[in-house]
């Protein structure tokens, strides 16, 4: 699974940003529908209010190189990207492709990862 | 019916040793799960986070997620199957 995806029918929501700014990752994950993403559709900071999640496109996705999701390695090299002393309580860890190749690393740095830039 | 653990909010509700049918029970919890979205999609619920913008210039798109690229569209679309 890519633990950053846009939201879209069949995706999980895997993370909300609560009023304390602090990603509050959901225990189970939580389908979510197109009356759902119709709801966010013009809102603003979608990505920034949320996280979710959905199968990996692999080679598909412009972040799959050499075999494997480049986005990982690159947060954990960048000493801007904040880290996280515990992991989050994820749902998705099994099957999260960030974590398959990074293992703790990428869920240290998980909590901080927004899917774009603000506008 | 909301509680409170672990300073999150759950909703349950316990029907004892009431066994609903099972079409049923899926059905209510698709309901459960829809006002649940709606009530998430009120941009009062949530806050907007913030990562430095230095950091997304490393990444195609400035996106640090699924993302396809414009300049090489793949076949098909990236949602996922049903």
């Amino acid at each position: 699974m890519c633990p950053s995806a846009p939201p879209s029918p069949g995706a999980v929501l895997l993370a909300i940003t609560g009023p304390d700014g602090r990603p509050a990752y959901l225990p189970r994950p939580l389908p979510v529908d197109g009356d759902f993403v119709a709801l966010l559709d013009g809102q603003p900071d979608v990505d920034q209010r949320f996280r979710f999640s959905a199968p990996c496109i692999q080679h598909r996705c412009a972040h799959w190189q050499q075999g494997g999701c480049s986005i990982p390695g690159k947060l954990a090299a960048d000493p801007a990207v904040p880290v996280t002393a515990d992991l989050p309580r994820c749902s998705i860890r099994r099957t999260c492709r960030w974590f398959a190749q990074l293992g703790g690393d990428a869920c240290r740095r998980c909590p901080a990862v927004v899917r774009t830039a603000q506008e | 019916m909301a509680e409170n653990e672990y300073a999150g909010t759950k909703f349950v509700v316990d029907l004892g040793s009431l066994k609903l049918p099972e079409m049923l029970e899926r059905q209510v919890e698709a309901e459960i799960r829809a006002v649940v979205l709606k009530a998430l999609a009120t941009p009062e619920v949530t806050s907007a986070r913030r990562l430095d913008p230095s950091i997304f210039g490393t990444f195609p798109g400035s996106t640090l997620g699924l993302w396809l690229d414009p300049d090489n569209p793949e076949l098909g679309t990236w949602e996922t199957p049903r």
